[in-house]
């Protein structure tokens, strides 16, 4: 881009949005429209147009930009008056059904995976029987994950469902947390390796969640933003940038103290309820998980810094 | 006017569009959708991908594709980013949420469903010739 045809796209644009309170919002459509418009310029003048010429053709084809430039405006686009009347017909025109199937399956599945854990803990113990732990944690497990990933695949009135390969992601990494602690908890048959391997699996089932947070776009309806909005009144951002960071170290802290808590209880009270220190943790873990990913199910506000101190004791 | 037909900008006469403007239009928004696909892109891209994947043929107006990036925003379709840009102005990136694959997902399989029955009505033999 030359001094000149960059001239044609500034005096343009400032004529544009001539006489307007530049806002923030007008400020980035501003940033936005000029970045494109350089963009096109460069395409022509890589075609071999001149610089005028080319500056004058994309202003061309960029067309009436005055209508969205009143949109952005502030004071003319707020219409909304009562929320609550507004949003009624709304919420009815996105309702969506329950599906019968998916309530009847999620119960017979989170029974088995309650009798799982339940068998599980009866078969622990010093003369418990291996094989049967190994089994019923892997039914636990596969059943956690598929009620994970099935709930996410649901359509709700509120949210959109969830992408397949990302509900498996999910639902993966739900699974590999029980795994984990199952592998934590057999340390009492199979020795202290197994150990190792399961606080290996958690951090693994950690890091899958952390990644699976701090990529997941929106996925609520169009109709529950609006009401969001009207609720916090001009305050607009959806997500805090700042979430995903803090999530990692409440997270990061909360297992280094669960770990240390495990080891000393280990040598003072025993193996049979230190593995209680990592159970707490990661109920602590989703809990956190939960309040970044859905900041606004909690009415309660609570200051950001209390909430790595569940680790048990 | 949204549509610009190539060959009108040579022509002398004015010539309609072969295909109902108004009609694509009301798709903008799902257009755009499908464009974005799995990467995250910025309107001057997003812009070539349409008139490219036509062949020139239909181009939109940027300034009625700043109104659907506003309206993808603001209903969380999509989500924005600014670019690192230093030069010629920060480009804006847009990127499709869960919410708006779910919304694509939809808009083609209604649009599917609608094409088929204006076919089968527009095909209807015998009443005009």
């Amino acid at each position: 881009m030359s001094a000149a045809d960059c001239s044609n796209i500034h005096r343009h644009l400032d004529e544009a949005f001539a006489g307007r309170a530049m806002t923030p919002e007008l400020q980035g459509l501003k940033e936005e429209i000029r970045s494109n418009l350089a963009a096109r310029v460069d395409e022509l003048r890589g075609n071999g147009a001149a610089e005028e010429e080319a500056a004058a053709t994309a202003i061309a084809a960029l067309g009436d930009i005055g209508q969205i430039i009143r949109q952005e405006s502030p004071g003319e686009a707020d219409e909304p008056a009562s929320l609550g009347v507004a949003q009624a017909p709304e919420y009815a025109r996105s309702r969506v059904r329950r599906s019968s199937g998916f309530a009847i399956g999620t119960v017979l599945v989170s029974v088995a995976a309650v009798a799982a854990m339940l068998l599980f803990v009866m078969v622990l113990g010093p003369y418990g029987n291996p094989g049967l732990a190994v089994l019923s944690a892997l039914v636990a497990a596969m059943s956690t994950g598929t009620i994970v990933a099935w709930s996410l695949r649901q359509e709700t009135s509120q949210n959109f469902p969830v992408p397949p390969r990302r509900a498996v992601s999910y639902g993966l990494a739900a699974a590999a947390a029980v795994v984990g602690l199952a592998l934590c908890t057999l340390v009492t048959m199979a020795g202290p390796g197994l150990l190792a391997a399961g606080v290996f699996v958690v951090l693994g089932s950690v890091v899958g969640f952390i990644r699976l947070g701090v990529s997941q776009t929106n996925r609520r309806k169009p109709w529950v933003r609006e009401a969001q909005r009207g609720r916090e009144g001009r305050g607009g951002s959806s997500r805090d940038p700042a979430a995903a960071a803090r999530f990692g170290m409440h997270v990061g802290a909360l297992w280094v103290a669960a770990l240390a808590v495990f080891a000393v209880l280990s040598f003072t009270v025993g193996l049979a309820w230190s593995w209680l220190a990592i159970l707490a943790a990661l109920a602590a873990t989703v809990v956190i998980l939960a309040r970044m990913l859905f900041p606004n199910g909690a009415p309660a506000e609570t200051p950001a810094g209390d909430e790595a101190d569940g680790a048990p004791g | 006017m949204v549509i610009d037909m190539m060959e009108n900008l040579q022509g002398t006469v004015p010539r309609a569009e072969p295909f109902s403007a108004d009609l694509l239009r009301g798709h903008t928004d799902t257009i755009v959708l499908g464009m974005l696909g799995n990467a995250e892109r910025y309107g001057f891209e997003i812009y070539k991908l349409i008139r490219d994947a036509t062949g020139g043929l239909y181009e939109i107006k940027e300034a009625t594709l700043y109104a659907t990036y506003r309206r993808l925003v603001k209903d969380g379709l999509v989500e924005a980013s600014w670019g690192d840009e230093t030069q010629g102005g920060r480009r804006k990136y847009y990127r499709i949420t869960d919410a708006g694959r779910a919304v694509y997902h939809q808009n083609v399989s209604d649009w599917t469903a609608t094409q088929r029955i204006i076919n089968t009505l527009l095909t209807v033999k015998g009443t005009l010739e």
